[in-house]
C-alpha cells in the first residue's frame, strides 16, 4: 500500500503542474466548500421551526364571587401543555400563568415522566391545592402514587405527609398541600382529575387521537429538515483536497499516517451516518460541524506531528461511538437522573487517583497513564460536571440538590486547582456560573459567585507567580521584555495569522507548527496561517451554530434536565473556544486550554463528542436526534 | 420551562462576548496585520533576520534595493548607493526612517488578501518611492562635501522629487556604523529641526499681511541697527529706507524684529502653529519633527524670534510644504515619498495672503538673488543664514518655489544663504523644472 501510494505521488509530482498552483487553486474551493457546509447548517437550523410537542391539556377555569355569594365560572380555556415540566401559578413565566391573585406566584408543578404519567406537587402555596377526582370514571378513581394501589393506602399516605384530609368521601376535594413555605408531596394524576386552588380550576385532559394525528402532522408540515446528504458529500470532497494537499507537501514518511487517518474518518462519519439513518433519525447538522472540526484538526495535527495522525484518528472513533451510547442512554429520562450519583463517586475518585498518582507536565498535573494509555481525567470530568448540574424542574425547586452540586463543584475546583489546572479550574467555573443561573435564575447570587471567584483568583495569583507572569505579559506581548519570553507564543501567533491572509499559506506549508503546543493552544493561529482568517472563522462561527442549537431547544424542551445540560455543554464549549482563541491572539490572559474538536488531543476529542450528546439530546424536532425518543406517541 | 428560557438568554450573552471577540480579533489584524507579519522571525519573508523578497526602485523604475534570500542588495556605485542612502536605509539598519525600515511591510508584499504569501505565490512588494534617483544624484553632488539638506517636491502631487541629506554612508558597507560620521543615520529633511533664520522672516510677513493693515505705507529707514525694548537688534549692514517688500528682499532684521514686535508673541504663535511649523506631518508613517519656539519673552528676544533666531526650531519640510502653499494659493499637498500616493492637503493661508507673498518672494529673487543666477525659471525664494555657533560659518539656507515645484535646501556652515545655497537650488531646479538632464 505504502509502495504503491509512493508510485502514485511520483507520477503526480513528475506532471510537473506545481504543488505552488495546485495548492493555490485548491484554497479558494476550500472556502467555498467550509462556506456551503456551514450555511447549509444555519439554513437548516433557521428554517426548520421546532415547534412545540402537545403532551396534554389543562382545562383553566377561573371563578367569581357573585352577589349571593355563589362562585360562577367567568372564563375558560385549554391550555396545551408543551413540555414534561410546568409551573403553573400566577407569574408571568408560569407555563401556565393564571391572573388569580390567589395563587401563588410559583402554585405547583405538573410533570410528566417517560411513561406518560402526571404528577402533581404543590410548592409550599399560600392558598393550598385541592384535587377533586375525575367524576363518574371509576376506573380512575383509583389513586396511584409512588407505588401504592388503591385509595386507602393513599389516604394513608397523605395523612403520613401531615396533609389534612377531606375524610376519605370520594367526590370531596382533598387537599394536597402541606402549607405555606411547604413542599407538597406528588400526587399522581388521571385525566379528568380537578386541580383546585384559589379561584381557579385546573383539569387535567387527554389529547385526543385525532389531535395527536394532527399535531403530528402539523410538526411533519413545520419540521422540514434539509438533507445533510449535500454536506456530507461537501465535507468529504473537502477532506479529500485535504488529504492532497498535505500528501503533497509533507514527506514521503508521512503518506501512510495521512492514508489511514482521512481514511479513517471518511470510514467512521459515513458508518455514522449509516447509523443514524437505521435508526430513522435525519438531523445531522450538529455532526456535520463536529466532523468538519475534525477534519481540521486532523490537517493541523498532519501539519504539526504527523505522528499523532492515527492516534488522534481512534480518538475520533471512539467520541462517535461514546456520543452514541450517550445519546441513546440519555433518551431515558429516569435512568439520565438516576445514574448521577454514580457518576459522581466516579468521578470524584477520578479526579483523587489522578492527585495521588500523577506526575507534573508542563506545570500542571492534570494526566493520567493506565496501561499505557494516557489521558486527562479532568477532561472526562466535564461530561460528568455537566451531567450532575442537569436537573429536572421538580428538582430545581428543592434546596437540597443545589447543595449537592455546590459541593461537587467546589470538589471539582479544589482538585484542578491542587493539579495546576487553572485553565480547566476556570471553565468549569464558568460553566458552574451558567448552570447554576440557569438552575435558580438569580442573579444576585451570580455576582456574589463572581465576586469571590475573584477574590480566589487573586490569592492564585500570589501562590502561582507564573499566573501572574501571564497577567503581566497580557496586551504587552510586543514589548522587548516578553516578546521572546512571556508573549512568544501570542507574538508568534500573532505574526503567524498575520502571513496567512484570508487564504492562508496551504495547509502543511506554515512555519506555526515548528513551535511549541502549536496544535494545542495556539491552534487558532495555526489555521489561520495555513487555511486562512476565513476558515478559522468558519471553526469559531461552528461553534456558536452549535451554542444556538442549544440554545433554540429551551423554547420547545421536554425536561430542564435536557435543556440545562444542552446548556451547560454548551457553555463548556463556547468558554473553551474563547479562552483558546483569545489567548494565544493576547485578547484574553493565555491559559493554553483547548479548541473543541480541533486540538491534538485523544481525551479532548472524545470528550468534545461526549458534550455533543447533551445538545443532541435537547433536540427535540421530529426525527431529529438518536437521543431523543419519538414524538407525543403514549 | 418558560422561566429557563429567559435564563438562557445567560448563554447568549456568552456566545456574544465570543462573536464580539472575534470581531475586535479581526479588525485588529487588519489594523495591525501589516505590523505583526514582518517579525524577523517570520520565517515566510526573513531569513536570518532579513527580508528575503521586496523590491524598491525611483520613479522611473530604476532597482535602488532589491531583497534576495542571500541578503538585501544595495544597487548600483558606491556615490550612487550614498546619493538614496538616506532613502534606501542602509545593510545595519541604522536609521528609522530609512524605507528598509519604514516600509517593510511594503517591501514584505504584505496584504490583506494574502497575507505575507503574495498574489500568485510572487513574495515581496515593488515600492516606487516618488524621487528620481538622477536628481538624487545631482543634488548630492551639487552639495559638495558640505553637511545638510535638499529637498524639492510637487505641491500640486505632493510627491518629493529628490530629498538628500548628508553626511550618508554606504548602505551596503557593513562595517560602516563604526566609522560613520555625526548625523548620517538622520533624515534631517524629516526627522530633524535646525534654527531657520531668515527664511522665517516669509512667516512673519504673513502674520503682518494679516493683522497688520495696509503694510504699503510702512518705511523704516535701517542704519544698522534698532533699540528694540532697550536692547538692539542688528543687520550686517545699514539697509537705508526699506518698504516692507524692500525689507523682505534685503532681509532688514531691524524691519521685520519691529514688525514681529507689533505682531505681538500671541499672534505670533497662533501663525507658526496654522502654518504647520509646530506640528507634525505623516509621510507614508513617517512622523517629522515637530519645529519649537519662545515668543511670549520680552520685546528683544520677540524681535529675534521674528527673524529666525532666538529660540526658533524649524523642520526643513513643514517649511517647504509652507512654501509650496505660497506658490499655490494657500493649499499645498502634504509631501508622500512614494509615487502616486497622496498624504493630504493642507490648507495655510488665505488665497489673498497667498499671492501676496508669491510676489514677494518673486520679488526678492528679481531685486536681491539676481534673476540671471535662476535662468529660465520663475523662482520665488528666501536665503537665510542661521546663526547657531557663535564664531561659527552660518548655516546657509535656500527656500521656495519654482514651477509646480517648493524646495528647500540647507548647507550647514556654508556661509550666506543666497550664495551658499542658492547655486545648490538652481543646480537641481534646473534639472526638474527645465529637464536639464
Amino acid at each position: 500500500m505504502g509502495e504503491f501510494l509512493q508510485k502514485v505521488k511520483e507520477i503526480f509530482l513528475s506532471l510537473d503542474i506545481g504543488t505552488d498552483v495546485i495548492s493555490m487553486t485548491l484554497r479558494p474551493i476550500f472556502v467555498v466548500l467550509g462556506l456551503y457546509i456551514l450555511v447549509r447548517c444555519i439554513v437548516s437550523l433557521v428554517r426548520s421551526k421546532n415547534p412545540p410537542e402537545v403532551w396534554a391539556y389543562l382545562k383553566v377555569t377561573t371563578y367569581t364571587q357573585d352577589e349571593s355569594g355563589n362562585m360562577v365560572p367567568v372564563k375558560e380555556i385549554s391550555e396545551p401543555l408543551t413540555h414534561w415540566e410546568n409551573v403553573i401559578g400566577r407569574g408571568r413565566t408560569c407555563d401556565v400563568s393564571v391572573n388569580d391573585s390567589a395563587l401563588s406566584r410559583n402554585q405547583g408543578l405538573l410533570i410528566r415522566d417517560e411513561e406518560g404519567t402526571w404528577t402533581y406537587r404543590d410548592l409550599g402555596s399560600m392558598n393550598g391545592t385541592w384535587l377533586t377526582e375525575a367524576p363518574g370514571k371509576e376506573s380512575y378513581k383509583t389513586f396511584r402514587t409512588q407505588g401504592n394501589g388503591d385509595r386507602n393506602a393513599y389516604l394513608d399516605y397523605l395523612k403520613e405527609m401531615e396533609v389534612r384530609d377531606s375524610g376519605g368521601r370520594e367526590d370531596e376535594p382533598v387537599l394536597i398541600s402541606k402549607g405555606k413555605g411547604v413542599e407538597g408531596p406528588a400526587v399522581e394524576l388521571e385525566y379528568g382529575d380537578t386541580l383546585r386552588s384559589g379561584h381557579t380550576e385546573f383539569t387535567l385532559l387527554p389529547i385526543s387521537l385525532e389531535e395527536k394525528k394532527n399535531n403530528l402532522e402539523m410538526r411533519l408540515d413545520d419540521t422540514r429538515l434539509m438533507s445533510q446528504g449535500p454536506s456530507m458529500a461537501a465535507l468529504t470532497l473537502f477532506q479529500i483536497l485535504t488529504f492532497l494537499q498535505l500528501w503533497m507537501v509533507k514527506g514521503d514518511e508521512y503518506s501512510m499516517p495521512l492514508m489511514t487517518a482521512f481514511g479513517g474518518l471518511f470510514i467512521i462519519e459515513w458508518i455514522y451516518v449509516l447509523a443514524v439513518r437505521i435508526s430513522k433519525r435525519r438531523g445531522l447538522e450538529m455532526e456535520v460541524m463536529a466532523f468538519f472540526l475534525c477534519t481540521l484538526s486532523l490537517a493541523v495535527i498532519a501539519s504539526k506531528d504527523p505522528g499523532d495522525l492515527v492516534k488522534q484518528t481512534i480518538a475520533i472513533g471512539i467520541g462517535v461511538v461514546a456520543m452514541f451510547i450517550l445519546c441513546l442512554f440519555l433518551s431515558d429520562l429516569d435512568r439520565s437522573k438516576q445514574i448521577r450519583i454514580f457518576l459522581i463517586v466516579v468521578a470524584a475518585g477520578l479526579l483523587v487517583v489522578n492527585l495521588v498518582f500523577s506526575t507534573y507536565t508542563n506545570g500542571a498535573k492534570n494526566w493520567l497513564s493506565i496501561g499505557g494509555i494516557s489521558f486527562q481525567p479532568s477532561e472526562l470530568v466535564k461530561v460528568v460536571f455537566v451531567w450532575v448540574g442537569a436537573g429536572t424542574l421538580d428538582e430545581l425547586f428543592r434546596k437540597k440538590n443545589l447543595y449537592l452540586y455546590l459541593a461537587f463543584s467546589l470538589f471539582c475546583l479544589a482538585a484542578l486547582a491542587l493539579m495546576g489546572d487553572f485553565g480547566t479550574a476556570l471553565i468549569f467555573f464558568v460553566t458552574y456560573l451558567v448552570i447554576s443561573f440557569l438552575r435558580s435564575g438569580e442573579i444576585s447570587q451570580l455576582l456574589l459567585l463572581v465576586g469571590a471567584a475573584g477574590a480566589g483568583g487573586f490569592i492564585i495569583l500570589k501562590f502561582r507567580p507564573y499566573i501572574a507572569t501571564r497577567f503581566a505579559t497580557w496586551t504587552h506581548v510586543w514589548e522587548p521584555d516578553f516578546i521572546n519570553n512571556g508573549g512568544y507564543q501570542q507574538t508568534r501567533t500573532l505574526t503567524a495569522s498575520a502571513s496567512g491572509g484570508l487564504l492562508g499559506t496551504g495547509a502543511g506549508s506554515g512555519w506555526l507548527s515548528r513551535e511549541f503546543a502549536a496544535d494545542t493552544d495556539t491552534v487558532f493561529g495555526m489555521l489561520i496561517e495555513e487555511w486562512g482568517l476565513i476558515i478559522a472563522c468558519f471553526a469559531v462561527l461552528s461553534i456558536v451554530t452549535l451554542a444556538f442549537f442549544a440554545v433554540r431547544s429551551i423554547t420547545s424542551g421536554r425536561s430542564a434536565f435536557y435543556t440545562i445540560a444542552a446548556c451547560g455543554a454548551m457553555s463548556m464549549f463556547v468558554f473553551q473556544t474563547m479562552l483558546n482563541i483569545f489567548g494565544c491572539t493576547d485578547i484574553l490572559p493565555f491559559t493554553g486550554v483547548t479548541f473543541p474538536f480541533i486540538s491534538n488531543g485523544g481525551t479532548s476529542m472524545i470528550v468534545s463528542w461526549a458534550l455533543l450528546a447533551f445538545l443532541k439530546s435537547a433536540d427535540t424536532r421530529l426525527h431529529a436526534s438518536l437521543a431523543v425518543r419519538g414524538g407525543s406517541g403514549k | 420551562m418558560k422561566k429557563l428560557e429567559g435564563r438562557a438568554t445567560i448563554c447568549l450573552l456568552l456566545v456574544l462576548a465570543m462573536l464580539a471577540g472575534l470581531v475586535f480579533f479581526v479588525v485588529r489584524l487588519e489594523l495591525h496585520g501589516d505590523e505583526w507579519a514582518v517579525k524577523s522571525y517570520n520565517s515566510h519573508i526573513f531569513s536570518n533576520g532579513q527580508l528575503i523578497c521586496g523590491k524598491l526602485t525611483d520613479r522611473d523604475g530604476r532597482t535602488l534595493l532589491q531583497f534576495t534570500p542571500n541578503g538585501p542588495a544595495y544597487l548600483g556605485t558606491e556615490y550612487e548607493r550614498r546619493a538614496v542612502a538616506t532613502l534606501t536605509g542602509d545593510v545595519n539598519y541604522g536609521s528609522p526612517t530609512g524605507a528598509n525600515v519604514v516600509f517593510r511591510s511594503r517591501l514584505a508584499g504584505y496584504n490583506r488578501i494574502t497575507g505575507t504569501e503574495g498574489f500568485f505565490g510572487r513574495k515581496g512588494g515593488t515600492v516606487v518611492l516618488s524621487i528620481d534617483s538622477d536628481f538624487n544624484q545631482t543634488a548630492y553632488s551639487a552639495m559638495g562635501n558640505r553637511n545638510g539638506l535638499v529637498c524639492v517636491y510637487n505641491y500640486k502631487t505632493g510627491e518629493i522629487m529628490t530629498l538628500v541629506s548628508t553626511p550618508t554612508v554606504d548602505p551596503s558597507n557593513k562595517d560602516a556604523m563604526q566609522t560613520a560620521p555625526e548625523g548620517a543615520y538622520i533624515n534631517k529633511v524629516t526627522s530633524a529641526t535646525f534654527t531657520p533664520g531668515s527664511i522665517f522672516k516669509v512667516v512673519t510677513a504673513a502674520a503682518a499681511i494679516e493683522n497688520l493693515g495696509d503694510l504699503s505705507g510702512r518705511t523704516f529707514t535701517c542704519t544698522g541697527s534698532v533699540n528694540i525694548g532697550g536692547n538692539n537688534v542688528t543687520c550686517p549692514k545699514a539697509h537705508g529706507e526699506v518698504d516692507f517688500a524692500g525689507a523682505l528682499a534685503s532681509s532688514c532684521n531691524c524691519y521685520f524684529g519691529q514688525l514681529a514686535v507689533d505682531i505681538g508673541a500671541e499672534k505670533m504663535q497662533e501663525y507658526a502653529d496654522r502654518l504647520g511649523l509646530t506640528g507634525s506631518y505623516d509621510i507614508n508613517g513617517i512622523e517629522t519633527a515637530k519645529g519649537s519656539f519662545n515668543f511670549a519673552t520680552d520685546d528683544v528676544a520677540l524681535a529675534w524670534s521674528g527673524i529666525g533666531q532666538g529660540e526658533d526650531m524649524v523642520n526643513p519640510i513643514s517649511m517647504m510644504v509652507f512654501m509650496g502653499a505660497i506658490a499655490n494659493d494657500g493649499k499645498a499637498q502634504i509631501p508622500t515619498l512614494i509615487k502616486g500616493e497622496e498624504c493630504g492637503t493642507v490648507d495655510l493661508l488665505d488665497e489673498a495672503t497667498a499671492q501676496r507673498l508669491k510676489a514677494l518672494m518673486i520679488n526678492n529673487v528679481e531685486q536681491n538673488y539676481g534673476a540671471e543666477n535662476f535662468p529660465n525659471l520663475t523662482i520665488g525664494a528666501k536665503s537665510g543664514s542661521a546663526e547657531t555657533v557663535q564664531g561659527a560659518a552660518t548655516n546657509a539656507w535656500f527656500s521656495g518655489f519654482a514651477g509646480d515645484y517648493a524646495f528647500i535646501v540647507m548647507l550647514e556652515n556654508a556661509g550666506a544663504g543666497a550664495t551658499a545655497a542658492g547655486p545648490v537650488a538652481n543646480t537641481v531646479l534646473q534639472q526638474i523644472v527645465n529637464g536639464g538632464k
